[in-house]
């Protein structure tokens, strides 16, 4: 019955749809949205009848999908700022005109026909495919039914996405339940599933009435975790396995640098523990990464193998005066920036491609953005005569050429000193991705696990370790000679940061005092590393 | 379109009769104040007296058929005077509100008195053709359609008592409803002609046909509707448009933005489409915040669309009335919920402590530092003389110190709490950043003068981290900032004075990053004397080990990590939103200063004078710029009890900000000369202090030591305090006052009670009546 149920809903979904309509005899049109998303939640509760839908992405684009066909769209939520559309809940004939239903039995404009009782409205958003997604997420959906041959997608609407010249899709997303649209907020991540059409863009009268964006009626939505794939924490993690994935790292995109690599590691873990008081993820500046050309590094193509999001940002000065790194709100339309990525995104920007020249206002205006992303985890979203800030959850680093970064100024920094003669070191740093030694499938697997659950777990400290660490501090304080050296409580911050980021690479539920000393042998071995430069 | 149906059975006409009497008989039943008070305007606005003899839209309407008035507001508010209750017609009007313009139409229509004044030169072509149509109708049976023969719009003016909506809250509930919406506006477009009826005259028959037209789009009509000639005989496409004859109105797009405090947090604030009709084009630009009440209309898609999109519509604000918001306008929504904790909060004796350890509060210490912010946030009065000369109110107040010591946090919170904070740093903000500039705008391609972050700022605080990076240039702005409360630019061929009346929080480092002791304060500080004198207050925040101090350092920060929250502090602090709105309170008050303070702080400031002449090394010196600074912070202080004068002690406390802003300069080499700081001496102190008053007056003794400031001959004064308090035992303190007195300085009862033991036990003081009482047992009677 239910798989059944399944494959005439996929067939037909808007007959479903109707037939649901018309079960009721006196429906409730103000209850209704809801009752559609529990309908046909019930129906594809299961995972593999979830599974089974029919994937809208970047390689089955909405052109791929025939018109009014059930799609799952797995997406960030870009803007919400368009106001609601009024839809005619009730029709005459009784039958509703939401989800694309109207063109079934209606063609043509009939005044008479509306009564303002009737009107209902529905939420309209925009959504773009997770930006930064990594392709072994993606790998987790089935694999594409039969090859039907397409054309390749067009965006029409690029300026929608954070990443531009990125292979992305951006539909405009329709939900009728409205208590849950208004909790939808932008960067998050849901799993949208509905009918898919083709419309003209809500609230845009000044755009000549021909173009047609993709348009998605959403009969329900599902929140997609911050690691796409469900983990959990703590697992019983072998400690092999994390020194492997560090020096996986290391010998892939650090040339070796063990401890570069366990810095790079441990920062891409973080995420934001608490706004009030602030405990935010570390930034970090991998120093003297030598720069090639134009070439991007391979290392976010490393991460992205194991992180699920990765953003990476390659600065150059055209990009940094041209492009836009913060939404900007222009003629009603939130036009997307670089830094609007969702929460647990790794974020890494190399500035190799930097060269000299002159940074104009709005480069000014984006690298303050970056810094501001970096120390505070908020966004300024700008709009004519107002900023409004939100909060991001990504953990930021940079990888510079000199001794610290150009613009920024980050928490930690660690120069790099690769292991190999200095000929190959260029040729290490920005091989090809295929050159890449992918480590075994079921190690890969258990580097993902160990990442994803790191990403999400939470690390306490307790009242002996919490003591140990507050005479630590102490002792360290009295001891420090010279007012250079002194620790500040800043150092502090950073370190107590640190460790429990290391505990989290552990799998330890727990910051214990090995841990913390081992953080300050990693500190020290950094210390040393800047010291010497 | 159809109209939305009202469920009850209204019956039109019995309307139109109750719309008629409304018209022709409301007065304006004034009370004696207000007829006084619009008696003096109407000798000014001739013709405005003769509105209390004949009813208010009966003159208008005279107007209207005058062709003086083009728009007829009908004010709700007057309906419910009318009828007395909003349940029947405002109700009404409000729920199906195009319906009741139609009919309010339909009425004034009929009531039109004839023009009393006939068509002269200055009047239009419209009005001519206007005039000759009428004279037609009256010959011809069907004549022209009624609305072609008006030359007046009409709006409904919401009650008072409307609530602005946001964006957000509209819902499709409200189709055809008059609602109100609050927004700032973010572009409006130019104005078109809207067209009303469309005029076709037939080439045949010559007679005239009229098309109403209530939609975006139209289809002409092409055929000839004369049912005598054209439409018998079969003659088709000969209409021709005549745009003359046509009636057109002013249209204009408008988009409005939710505020800011109207989005819940993290969300993006929605837009909304405003159509403005008439004789309200033009009144609104973008960058307004205004109120805007209409109708809330669908618009169907039309052509194309709708086939796509089918019944799915846009919906726009049909505006009736706009009201603009004055710039000074601040978010602040008073609730009764807000009121109670202020009045609360106003009783509490220890008002100035908490308010003071509620800045920041996780940041631990820093007790004068944030008691002199306080002061900052509540401001000194501002006051412009006769001849124009601005005595500035506003208080601004330097941190010095340490990297890490937290500085940045203070001038975030701040920034954050003012009502008009603007925060940056000296070393990102450019000439533009911080003054203003002139600057070509890209879209217009025109010269536009824009202020930066301290024109910004105007009427609020200005906080500058890291000061001393700051160019030179910025810095000369600055100064005429600090003192003259001015910009002045003449760049560009513009050249202009802006007002830049705010306070400045500054925050800079020592020179080489850290402080060094082995040098003077002044060659640490690095920064001009002409900039430091302009600060009423500078701190110096160093960060020395200290083994308590870095022990709680380490606890505070191993707590926040073990239980993502900050530690549970001694106080309770206030919570900024409650302190934003007190504050807001305190800067409405503008306190005198009485004779007796005055003298009082004329004698300290010059027994100050004295001290600085004394002093060689001292690192700032007192100028009249001192006098001034002591009045603002004696001044704020006496806001912050909402009182209307300052007091001695305002002054008191005044002066002991300074010192201990001046104290911290000196911290390294002088301590010895420090007294001794400890809760229970501060307490002793201040007893003593207390007792020495009323010792003073009760002898009638014209002189008096002041404790507080007690360093040398200098530091006695007249004293002008009310005597009459009986004060029958000399040297007896009731302990209410003593308590009082010792609270609102920023102590606990604990450590009041301390301190009375621990000197009672030293045989320095006595509780007599029960403990009601302090006697000192004093040795010089």
């Amino acid at each position: 019955m239910a798989s059944s149920s399944n494959s005439n809903v996929m067939q037909n979904p808007l007959r479903s749809l109707l037939d649901l309509y018309e079960s009721d005899v006196d429906i409730d049109i103000d209850s209704f949205p809801a009752k559609v998303a529990s309908h046909f939640g019930e129906i594809f509760a299961s995972r593999d009848a979830f599974n089974g839908i029919p994937v809208l992405d970047w390689l089955r684009p909405p052109k791929y999908h025939a018109d009014r066909s059930l799609v799952r769209f797995r997406a960030m939520i870009q803007d919400t700022s368009s106001s609601s559309e009024i839809y005619l809940a009730r029709r005459r004939n009784g039958h509703t005109s939401g989800w694309g239903l109207f063109a079934d039995t209606f063609d043509g404009r009939d005044d008479a026909e509306m009564n303002y009782a009737d009107l209902r409205e529905c939420s309209v958003l925009w959504a773009v495919s997770i930006p930064g997604e990594s392709e072994w997420c993606i790998d987790d959906l089935p694999r594409d039914h039969g090859s039907k041959p397409y054309e390749p997608h067009q965006e029409a609407r690029p300026h929608k996405c954070p990443a531009a010249n990125r292979k992305h899709i951006g539909v405009q997303v329709k939900v009728y339940e409205n208590s849950r649209a208004a909790l939808m907020k932008s960067t998050e991540m849901h799993n949208f599933v509905g009918i898919l059409t083709h419309e003209p863009l809500h609230s845009d009268v000044n755009e000549e009435p021909g173009v047609q964006v993709p348009t998605l009626h959403v009969l329900f939505s599902r929140p997609v975790p911050r690691t796409i794939v469900p983990r959990s924490f703590p697992l019983q993690i072998h400690a092999d396995i994390r020194e492997e994935l560090i020096s996986w790292i290391a010998d892939e995109a650090l040339a070796g640098d063990r401890t570069a690599a366990e810095w790079v590691f441990l920062c891409a873990l973080a995420r934001v523990q608490s706004r009030t008081p602030p405990i935010l993820p570390p930034s970090l500046t991998l120093a003297k990464f030598p720069s090639h050309r134009d070439q991007h590094p391979i290392l976010p193509v490393v991460i992205s193998r194991i992180f699920p999001t990765v953003t990476h940002i390659p600065l150059s000065l055209s990009m940094i005066n041209a492009t836009s790194f913060f939404p900007e709100s222009k003629d009603e339309d939130l036009h997307s920036g670089w830094l609007q990525v969702p929460p647990g995104s790794v974020v890494l920007i190399s500035e190799g491609g930097i060269r000299e020249g002159g940074v104009n206002e709005k480069g000014i205006m984006n690298i303050r953005a970056i810094q501001e992303f970096m120390n505070g985890q908020t966004l300024d979203y700008v709009f004519p005569y107002s900023r409004f800030s939100f909060p991001t959850d990504a953990a930021c680093f940079t990888a510079c050429e000199g001794k610290k970064s150009v613009f920024f100024q980050t928490s930690i920094t660690v120069p790099l000193q690769p292991r190999c003669p200095d000929g190959k070191i260029i040729e290490h740093l920005y091989k090809s991705g295929s050159e890449i030694k992918m480590p075994p499938t079921e190690r890969l697997d258990a580097f993902r696990s160990l990442v994803g659950g790191a990403k999400i777990g939470s690390v306490t400290v307790g009242e002996d370790v919490a003591k140990y660490i507050q005479d630590d501090f102490v002792k360290e304080r009295q001891q420090s000679s010279s007012q250079a050296e002194k620790v500040t409580s800043e150092n502090l911050i950073l370190r107590m940061t640190i460790a429990r980021l290391l505990a989290l690479s552990y799998h330890s539920q727990e910051v214990t005092i090995a841990i913390w000393e081992a953080t300050k042998k990693l500190e020290a071995a950094k210390n040393a590393r800047l010291a010497s430069l | 379109m159809s109209l939305p149906t009202v469920p009850i059975n209204v019956d039109y006409e019995e309307e139109k009769t109750t719309i008629q009497t409304f018209l022709s008989k409301f007065t304006i039943e004034e009370d004696v104040t207000r007829r006084i008070a619009t008696l003096d305007i109407g000798d000014i606005q001739d013709g405005l007296v003769s509105q209390d003899k004949t009813p208010k839209y009966v003159h208008q309407l005279q107007q209207i058929a005058n062709r003086d008035l083009l728009m007829l507001v009908i004010d709700l508010e007057d309906l419910h005077k009318f009828e007395g209750t909003v349940a029947r017609l405002v109700s009404r009007i409000r729920q199906n509100t195009r319906r009741y313009v139609s009919l309010f139409c339909e009425v004034v229509d009929k009531l039109l008195p004839p023009p009393t004044k006939d068509i002269g030169e200055q009047d239009e072509v419209i009005d001519v053709i206007l005039h000759q149509r009428r004279e037609r109708n009256e010959q011809t049976p069907e004549g022209f359609p009624d609305h072609l023969l008006r030359r007046y719009n009409l709006y409904f003016k919401p009650l008072d008592s409307e609530i602005p909506l946001a964006v957000r809250e509209i819902r499709s509930a409200q189709l055809g409803k008059l609602i109100t919406v609050r927004g700032i506006v973010t572009r409006v477009s130019e104005v078109k002609p809207l067209l009303l009826v469309n005029a076709y005259t037939c080439d045949v028959c010559g007679s005239e046909t009229f098309q109403d037209i209530s939609n975006k789009t139209f289809n002409p009509i092409v055929d000839c509707q004369n049912e005598a000639e054209c439409k018998k005989n079969g003659i088709h496409g000969s209409l021709h448009m005549q745009t003359r004859a046509c009636r057109f109105s002013p249209f204009q797009e408008v988009k409005i933005q939710e505020m800011a405090d109207q989005v819940p947090v993290g969300h993006i604030p929605r837009s909304m489409t405003i159509h403005v009709n008439g004789n309200l084009t033009r009144l609104v630009n973008p960058g307004d915040v205004v109120h805007l009440s209409g109708i809330f209309l669908p618009t169907p898609y039309t052509g194309f669309q709708a086939i796509r999109a089918g019944l799915l519509t846009d919906t726009y604000l049909e505006t009736h009335y706009i009201y603009q918001l004055k710039k000074q306008y601040s978010d602040m929504e008073m609730t009764p919920e807000i009121h109670q904790s202020i009045l609360e909060l106003r009783q509490d004796p220890a008002l100035y402590h908490k308010l003071s350890q509620s800045i920041a509060p996780e940041i631990y210490g820093h007790e004068d530092v944030k008691k002199a912010l306080l002061l900052l946030l509540v401001g000194g009065v501002s006051k412009q003389t006769g001849d124009g000369m601005k005595i500035r109110g506003d208080i601004n107040v330097c941190l010095m110190g340490d990297p890490g010591v937290a500085k940045s946090q203070l001038l975030k919170f701040i920034s954050k709490i003012a009502p008009r904070g603007v925060y940056t740093t000296g070393k990102g903000s450019s000439g533009v950043g911080l003054t203003a500039a002139v600057m070509r705008d890209p879209v217009t391609d025109e010269m536009v003068l824009e202020g930066g972050a301290l024109v910004l700022a105007d009427n609020g605080i200005c906080c500058i981290d890291e000061f001393d990076k700051m160019e030179e240039t910025d810095r000369t702005a600055i100064h005429e900032v600090m003192e003259q409360q001015t910009i002045s630019i003449s760049k560009a061929g513009i050249s202009t004075t802006l007002n830049a009346r705010t306070s400045i929080l500054a925050a800079a480092n020592p020179l080489y990053g850290r402080y060094n002791t082995k040098v003077s304060p002044n060659e640490n500080i690095n920064l001009p004397a002409a900039l430091l004198s302009r600060f009423d207050l500078l701190f110096l925040i160093l960060d020395k080990p200290s083994r308590e101090d870095d022990e709680r350092l380490a606890q505070h920060v191993t707590y926040v990590h073990m239980h993502s929250r900050h530690p549970q502090l001694d106080i309770e602090p206030v919570e900024p939103h409650t302190m934003r709105h007190y504050i807001a309170i305190a800067r409405t008050k503008r306190p005198t200063v009485p004779p007796h303070v005055s003298s009082y702080i004329v004698d300290s400031y010059v027994r100050l004078r004295k001290i600085s002449k004394d002093d060689e090394k001292a690192h700032t010196y007192t100028s009249a710029r001192t006098l001034l600074g002591v009045l603002r912070l004696a001044q704020a202080l006496a806001r912050l009890r909402f009182a209307d004068a300052v007091e001695v002690e305002d002054v008191d406390e005044a002066l002991r900000l300074m010192e201990c802003s001046k104290e911290s300069l000196q911290e390294d080499n002088e301590k010895e000369f420090e007294p001794d700081k400890s809760a229970t001496s501060q307490i002793f102190r201040l007893i003593k202090e207390m007792a020495g008053v009323g010792r003073a007056s009760t002898r009638k003794s014209k002189r008096r030591k002041t404790k507080r400031l007690g360093k040398g001959p200098g530091g006695q004064r007249d004293m002008d305090i009310d005597s009459d308090e009986s004060n029958e035992y000399d040297e007896e303190l009731s302990m209410v006052d003593i308590r009082a007195r010792v609270i609102k300085a920023g102590y606990t009862e604990v450590q009041l009670m301390q301190t009375i033991t621990n000197y009672e036990a030293m045989d320095i003081w006595m509780r007599v009546a029960n403990g009601a009482k302090l006697r000192f047992i004093d040795d010089d009677s």
